[in-house]
């Protein structure tokens, strides 16, 4: 295969990805959601409490009492 | 230097049974010895180093202590701006990339008395994962003569794993610094995407680069990590939250932990012994005490494919000039990388830019919601000969490419810590690796699990044969 028409194939694969992944993608989806997925997924251990674990602790445990990620609002 | 870790060093100096010019001079002449074959090094600043560490030596002796690295001998990769120093990210042209100011890191980490030994081999422009690399020689796999090293972050890789450095710097859009540390059998940390400050340093893609550190424990890359990050003014995506006491929570055990291990994609045609290899690893894990469950990531490959389009696209944008106007001097395949990237549509480029936000949520949410950790492959298989990883045309390698990097990229997307560390060696000697994924800025349990593992694997004492 030529170095253009692989690059024609690689590049339709990829659009072709992005436009199935994208087809039900909110009208309010927008990049910096990204930014606040990561500030909003920290939200559980403190740097003093995972620094106080002890040996056998369940504080990271399943049932464990801590906040959980917000769910998603679509 | 091979029996050294930053910390035993760092202490050792310390406690005046070394000095910081020994520590150098050890590592100068392991470069002198080995360098010429493993090709880590770009640019070694012997005299500067020197000078340094001499400075440091009279301060100990007037009882002053730059910090916790006051003396330990570092190397960084190629395209961290450093001045004095050149910038080649691993082009032709010696000073490609200049900053207004020394890189954020290498500057903290200096502040904390590290000396600066150099700078490293790297993939040219830091695409490519083998550490193949036309202008400066392909960096070499410690471990077995003539098997990739990794990259991009290739020289830091091989000069942690050959002792001709303590640590390093690495950068890592799509496993730069996680797939050399699987190969040298190295730790290596992709901290959260804004953990660590990447003013200084040469962008690639600035949606999924990050820089960390890369080291011969998870100690010493918690040392390092500590230094490190944190809030810079002179880099806005880095993160206001304060960093955690990343060293001080390492000896508190792991028993109780949640370890997720990955039913879908990760463990998909890998190689029969690395697979094997991780799955020993999950349960050294285990055997210390941690919950084992598993979990389907939600989406890995359509991740993969974000990235993809993201880093081509900003890629194209940020090396516009050299392809277009020096395209002789970049190698076919980053080239057509590049290119790629050129054609690449807006609208497929914003498109992803969106997905990536959903799918980063979507990762956390799911993954997270009754697991502490992940723990998968990093490598797919031990590192390839390197003759065989860059033969053919581009788009074969192209494909090579971006198969060895499948388990390493989708992190990138979703901007979550991960821990590239050794679980092992095959038969033939080659390195087996896995990596501890945690939640955003969550780099203390990630690190906690991996100190944990380490010490009781005991992989830390295997050295390469370099003679």
């Amino acid at each position: 295969m030529s170095d253009a028409k692989a690059q024609q194939v690689a590049l339709a694969q990829l659009s072709a990805a992005i436009e199935r992944a994208a087809v039900d993608l909110g009208l309010g989806e927008e990049p910096a959601r990204f930014i606040q997925a990561l500030e909003e997924g920290a939200d559980v251990v403190e740097p003093q409490a995972s620094a106080e674990l002890a040996p056998g602790s369940r504080t990271l445990g399943k049932d464990a009492d801590r906040p959980r990620a917000r769910r998603e609002r679509r | 230097m091979m029996d050294w870790t930053i910390v035993s060093l760092a202490a050792a100096i310390r406690q005046g049974k070394l000095s910081a010019v020994e520590a150098v001079t050890a590592c100068l002449e392991q470069i002198d010895r080995h360098d010429g074959q493993l090709r880590a090094f770009i640019t070694v600043d012997a005299e500067g180093a020197l000078a340094r560490a001499r400075a440091l030596d009279a301060d100990a002796a007037a009882g002053r202590w730059q910090g916790p690295l006051h003396g330990v001998p570092l190397a960084y990769k190629d395209l961290c701006y450093i001045r004095g120093l050149p910038t080649s990210c691993g082009t032709k042209t010696a000073e490609y990339f200049t900053a207004e100011h020394d890189a954020t890191a290498v500057h903290r980490l200096a502040a904390a008395g590290a000396v600066t030994l150099g700078k490293l081999n790297m993939t040219e422009l830091a695409m490519g994962p083998f550490g193949d690399n036309a202008h400066h020689g392909h960096a070499k796999n410690p471990w077995r003569a003539g098997h990739a090293s990794g990259g991009s972050s290739s020289g830091s890789g091989v000069a942690v794993a050959a002792g001709m450095a303590l640590g390093a710097l690495g950068t890592d859009t799509g496993g730069s610094i996680r797939l050399p540390s699987a190969c040298c059998a190295i730790a290596g940390l992709k901290p959260t995407y804004g953990r660590v400050s990447r003013a200084g340093v040469m962008p690639l893609s600035w949606s999924n680069d990050h820089v960390g550190p890369m080291a011969r424990s998870v100690h010493d890359v918690a040392l390092l990590l500590q230094v490190i990050a944190g809030r810079d003014p002179l880099d806005a995506t880095s993160s206001a939250r304060p960093a955690a006491d990343y060293a001080g929570a390492l000896e508190h055990g792991i028993a109780g932990l949640r370890v997720a291990v990955p039913a879908n994609y990760f463990f998909h045609g890998l190689d029969a012994e690395m697979g094997a290899g991780v799955r020993r690893a999950i349960g050294v894990l285990e055997g210390l005490g941690a919950q084992i469950s598993e979990v389907s990531v939600p989406e890995p490959d359509v991740m993969s494919d974000v990235c993809n389009v993201i880093s081509r696209c900003e890629g194209a944008a940020t090396h516009t000039r050299l392809v277009r106007e020096r395209p002789e001097e970049v190698q076919p395949v980053v080239r057509a990388r590049i290119d790629l990237g050129f054609r690449i549509s807006a609208h497929d480029y914003l498109q992803a830019l969106r997905l990536r936000a959903r799918l980063a949520r979507r990762f956390v949410r799911e993954v997270f919601a009754e697991a502490d950790v992940l723990a998968v492959p990093a490598i797919p298989e031990p590192a390839p000969l390197i003759a065989d990883a860059i033969a053919g045309a581009p788009e074969e390698v192209a494909r090579r490419q971006g198969h060895f990097s499948r388990l390493t990229r989708p992190f990138n997307g979703f901007g979550v810590p991960a821990l590239a560390l050794p679980c092992g060696f095959t038969e033939a000697g080659l390195p087996l690796a896995f990596q501890i994924v945690g939640r955003p800025f969550d780099e203390a349990t990630v690190l906690r699990a991996g100190h944990a593992y380490e010490q009781a694997a005991g992989w830390l004492r295997r050295r390469p044969d370099l003679d």
